[in-house]
């Protein structure tokens, strides 16, 4: 069946826009399986949070060929806020990968008028999984004023690849925060877009990750400028050691009709060995003039001087590799919101031993 | 009578392939505070450095036991754990690990034990109000942001919580305000009697001094030793200048 063969060579995580020519950077490339089994989650309902709305067909940032391949097999859970109401307790999604056959969940999140709601997904690992992939898609749609934060912690363990997509439509002053953060994982893919298309609706991601041994990061971060006064920020930290590979694509593309819209996209990055592969493609589209967007990269080495200071306290060279690797994980872990989750992951953080090789 | 903790032999230094210190004698014994003195560019904080172990000063002769074993066969990390402590006279800014979480980790290293976070916690209060600190600045980055005389104030703090055998303390006071001065001379008072901890304080004023009884002042002058006595020798320094050292290190080349 020429469907299924297709859907074995996925191309994600697409850069707007057709004429760039970045040697293999414009996309990536992605074989799956032709199916998949649903993945189930363990999952904590607030009190007041309903199951169900209705989703027109929103886009990713993995892009349209991800989205037909997942839609076939994933586990769906659809949840909707009411108007004006404000959520206080989080909806908590836990995946207990296992690995083995590959496994799909999506989520669908109807913000209704000015409600506010906090998701946070946990793409756990078992003790003993086999290798794997999971795929997972979150769909968002914020009407006016609504407010809402995703966060995605990704920590499956080192055997398992993990495809993610997220994709949010956002109404006039609707809000959309989303973190991610990436411990593990022996190749991830991200995908993540913002259409800002309502005017003064805004998007926030902040992405920190650690990337060693052979593992790779591939991000695909976007926002689509529509609306009047809109704002974006794409803030990513991150460090990569031995051989790990990461590419960073960020977009903000600044649509007709956009005016008086800012976006800004900021990456820090530190590179622990020379080995490491750090790819970053920011792109600022401008169809509109009354627009600002800023880009701004730091990409470091640990100096030998600041190496000195703290070898002077009696820590070895890998115990501050790994210390500073932890540091930028537990800076973005510090906006979970829930204290519960917040404090699980800075202990994983915290156990999480940096592999030395 | 017994080797001292820290003895120095024909010390020679390189940096970038220049010989910045010549055949340097020390003895320092367990307990006992040495003052070195000398002139801007003397190689004061060659000598500390090169004690540590920074990689980038290249020892080219001679040879340095520390509590009897050979130090310049360690790495820096090393030399710290086995009981060695700098304070820099430029502490470095490390962004993303606090003050807390950094001592925390390198007295865990220093005991090759786990702390006891409460203890931990309680300690590094005790100590922060020997140094009139605000204890809200162990949860700071370490050293970012913090003026002068706090980066100062948090190598002491590191010194107090760490408990070497030798601590060389490079200009430790400068930059601070003379009421600083004095709460940090108590600090480190407080260092040598718990410990019976020896030091080696490079400066060039005599406040930091206040509370300690100085055992021996060295005057190192163009990366020698050109001079020693007891503590009248910084006072009377202070008057009268290095110049009566230089026409000795001249006469020495
Ligand atoms: N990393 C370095 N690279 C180049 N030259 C250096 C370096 N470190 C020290 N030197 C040189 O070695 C000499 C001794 O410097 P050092 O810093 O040890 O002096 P000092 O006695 O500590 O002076 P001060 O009282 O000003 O602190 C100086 O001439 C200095 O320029
Ligand atoms: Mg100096």
């Amino acid at each position: 069946m020429n469907a299924t063969q297709q859907a074995n060579n996925l191309v994600v995580n697409h850069l707007p826009g057709q004429t760039w020519n970045w040697l293999k950077m414009n996309d990536a490339r992605v074989a799956v399986d032709a199916s998949a089994a649903p993945l189930e989650a363990q999952i904590t309902v607030p009190e007041g949070l309903r199951e169900g709305g209705a989703l027109v067909p929103i886009g990713g940032g993995m892009g349209p060929d991800y989205d037909r391949w997942i839609q076939q097999d994933a586990a769906v859970k659809a949840y909707e806020t009411a108007e004006g109401q404000k959520v206080a307790e989080p909806l908590k999604l836990t995946y207990a990968l296992a690995g083995g056959k590959t496994a799909a969940a999506a989520c669908r999140i109807d913000a209704k008028a000015g409600s506010e709601l906090t998701v946070i997904m946990d793409f756990a690992g078992q003790p003993e999984a086999q290798p794997g992939t999971a795929a997972f898609s979150t769909k968002l749609h914020l009407a006016a004023g609504a407010a809402v934060t995703l966060v995605q912690i990704h920590r499956s363990g080192a055997g398992q690849r993990i495809l993610n997509d997220v994709g949010a439509v956002l109404e006039e002053n609707a809000k959309f925060n989303v973190i991610h953060l990436v411990m593990d994982g022996a190749s991830t893919y991200v995908g993540c877009q913002a259409d800002l298309k309502g005017d003064q609706s805004s998007f926030n991601a902040d992405v920190a990750y650690l990337v060693q041994n052979e593992d790779l990061l591939d991000t695909n971060y976007v926002a689509l400028h529509h609306g009047k006064k809109t704002e974006s920020r794409i803030i990513s930290a991150g460090v990569l050691r031995d051989r790990a590979e990461k590419l960073f694509r960020g977009t903000i593309d600044f649509k007709k009709g956009a005016a008086g819209s800012v976006g800004n996209e900021k990456e820090d990055v530190m590179l622990m060995d020379d080995t490491v592969v750090n790819k970053t493609i920011p792109l600022i589209l401008c169809a509109e003039e009354d627009v600002e967007g800023n880009h701004g990269a730091t990409i470091g080495k640990l100096d030998d001087a600041l190496l000195f200071y703290m070898e002077s306290r009696g820590i070895d060279v890998d115990d501050i590799y790994e210390m500073i690797a932890k540091s930028k994980l537990e800076a973005a872990s510090r906006l979970i919101p829930d204290q519960a989750v917040r404090e699980d992951v800075q202990d994983y953080i915290e156990a999480h031993q940096v592999q030395k090789q | 009578m017994s080797d001292p903790l820290l003895k120095v032999r024909q010390l020679t230094v390189n940096v970038e392939d220049k010989e910045i210190l010549h055949q340097v004698d020390l003895d320092i014994a367990k307990g006992e505070t040495h003052v070195l003195m000398g002139p801007n560019g003397a190689g004061k904080s060659t000598l500390g450095y090169a004690l540590m172990g920074n990689p980038r000063y290249e020892v080219t002769g001679g040879s340095v036991a520390f509590d009897g074993a050979d130090l310049l066969d360690e790495s820096a990390d090393q030399r710290a754990r086995s009981g060695l402590f700098l304070s820099f006279q430029n502490p470095l800014e490390v962004p993303g690990i606090t003050l807390g979480n950094f001592i925390r980790n390198a007295v865990e290293q220093r005991t090759g034990e786990r702390v006891r976070l409460w203890n931990f916690r309680k300690q590094l209060e005790k100590e922060c109000e020997i140094l009139d600190m605000d204890p809200s600045y162990v949860d700071r980055d370490l050293n970012v942001g913090f003026s002068g005389g706090e980066k100062k104030k948090a190598e002491i703090l590191q010194l107090l919580m760490l408990k070497p055998k030798l601590a060389i303390l490079d200009e430790t006071d400068s930059g601070l305000d003379v009421d600083a001065v004095r709460t940090v001379s108590k600090g480190v008072e407080e260092y040598q009697k718990q410990q019976d901890g020896a030091l080696l304080i490079i400066t060039h004023n005599t406040g930091i001094l206040s509370s300690l009884k100085v055992d021996y002042t060295h005057v190192l002058v163009s990366g020698q030793i050109v001079g020693g006595g007891d503590a009248s020798l910084v006072d009377e320094i202070n008057r009268d200048g290095y110049e009566k050292y230089e026409a000795r290190a001249k006469a020495a080349e």
